[in-house]
């Protein structure tokens, strides 16, 4: 084999294999990027002119005087700080707020066709979804009450039905039989949550899932909805990096048929 | 490129790196993958990249040099990833396991096995150098500068690599032919 030949094969050999990254993955790097701080640079890395003493000597004295004045500022607050105890009084206005995703203009919602229609073979729905970066279907039955809660790592993923749409997004839905007796609301909060945002379900906004009355919040980083149909609370979430999630969100949601019917029977009712 | 964004970013603008990870995870994937030759392990090393490139992108003097910059990350987070590696795997190699195939098709076969199984036995550093200029085309004084690292020291890593997976490839062919041979006779 000539050094030509070995270049090509090498070449061959090297342009065979996966080409594209998981978008779990791309979307743990985001949330690990989300929590971590830059570093800044101690000076400034350049400088198109030179700064004269005179300058320096005047940022100086400004720092002085700023630095002087919040001191001063602070002292003068004292008083108004508890004299006994050590913990501060929380303000009246600490609620958590979810932190809707910035709105994207019209032109920023070109979404592929969902022309794939995913059934469910156990959670008791389909959707469409586009056949690009995955899809896994759920390896058991859902049951909020023993398993642990779904992360964004794709822990405990395992009861999801899960599509790695390849748009820096992932969805996921599941579903599970509500135990009698119990409201909705408050079984939804005490285990779901606090993962929306710690927004209580009766306080979240109004979505229709096929034809049902249900809920949804959207988070930083991930929007979800509930909606109950035949004996049954769905959830769907998206976890995403985009700008325009809900509207992506509703896309799926528009394609979304609820068939309580088809969903598998748990061999136990989840305890309440 | 887009240098706006790689400004924006470097100036702490979160969504705008986003932005530049959403467009750069995929190839960076590719190369740590053609690196690392596993899947799971490439896939760290892009995490670790991108959270590296974040943190340390106000100290990016010269934003034009954002590509080669970040592909210094990925070829370092590539070396962390196998040294990592080395402390916990075995050194098993699986063979492709292939139904009837053609003349020509075997012998691709034959040749992408015989150069995986070279691959993984470079050092790494050799591996990167190795990639970075037969898969993304760049030239030894390219990868020395992006890399940091002497143009002799680049140019020695491509010629072990090369001659060992040569020797690799040359060995498999004097054992098929022996073997055709002893079918032969």
């Amino acid at each position: 084999m000539n050094d030509n030949d070995f270049g090509l094969a090498a070449r061959a050999w090297l342009d065979d294999g996966p080409t594209r990254m998981s978008d779990r993955a791309v979307l743990s790097a985001l949330e690990q990027i989300h929590t971590t701080r830059q570093r800044r640079a101690l000076r400034p890395t350049w400088r198109s002119t030179p700064v004269s003493i005179f300058a320096r000597v005047a940022v100086a004295a400004v720092l002085v005087i700023a630095v002087g004045l919040v001191a001063g500022n602070i002292v003068r607050r004292q008083p108004d700080l508890p004299s006994v105890g050590g913990s501060p009084t929380p303000s009246p206005t600490a609620v958590s707020t979810p932190s809707p995703s910035p709105s994207a203009s019209p032109a920023a919602h070109v979404f592929p066709a969902l022309s794939s229609t995913f059934v469910s073979p156990t959670n008791g729905f389909t959707f469409g979804y586009i056949d690009r970066g995955g899809l896994k279907t759920a390896k058991e039955l859902w049951d909020p009450v023993t398993q642990p809660r779904p992360d964004n790592t794709g822990a405990h993923d395992e009861p999801f039905d899960v599509v790695e749409t390849g748009y820096s997004a992932v969805f996921k839905g599941a579903s599970t039989v509500i135990p009698d007796g119990v409201s909705i609301d408050a079984w939804v909060d005490e285990y779901l949550w606090p993962r929306a945002c710690g927004i209580p379900r009766s306080e979240q906004a109004d979505i229709t899932i096929d034809g049902h009355s249900g809920k949804i919040v959207e988070c930083a980083n991930h929007i979800e909805g509930t909606v109950v149909a035949g004996g049954r609370l769905y959830l769907f979430q998206l976890l995403h990096r985009r700008s325009d999630a809900r509207a992506f969100f509703d896309a799926f949601v528009a394609t979304i048929k609820l068939t309580p019917e088809d969903a598998a029977a748990p061999t136990s009712t989840p305890s309440s | 490129m887009d240098l706006a964004l790689v400004e924006a970013a470097r100036s702490g603008d979160e969504e705008a790196f986003a932005s530049i990870a959403r467009g750069y995870a995929d190839r960076l994937f590719v190369v740590a993958h053609r690196i690392l030759r596993d899947v799971g392990r490439a896939e760290d090393a892009v995490q670790q990249t991108l959270v590296t490139a974040w943190r340390e992108l106000p100290a990016l003097r010269d934003t034009e040099r954002f590509e080669a910059w970040i592909h210094r990350i990925l070829v370092n987070a590539c070396y962390a990833e196998a040294k990592r590696a080395s402390k916990w795997s075995a050194n098993v190699v699986v063979l492709p396991v292939d139904g009837p195939a053609s003349r020509d098709t075997t012998q691709d076969v034959v040749i992408r096995d015989a150069l995986d199984r070279g691959f993984r036995r470079l050092p790494t550093e050799q591996r990167a150098a190795f990639v970075l200029h037969h898969y993304l085309g760049w030239s030894v004084a390219e990868i020395a500068e992006n890399l940091g690292v002497p143009a002799q020291t680049i140019k020695s890593r491509i010629r072990y690599a090369t001659s060992t997976l040569r020797a690799g490839l040359d060995a498999d062919a004097r054992t098929t032919s022996l073997t055709s041979r002893e079918r032969m006779a």
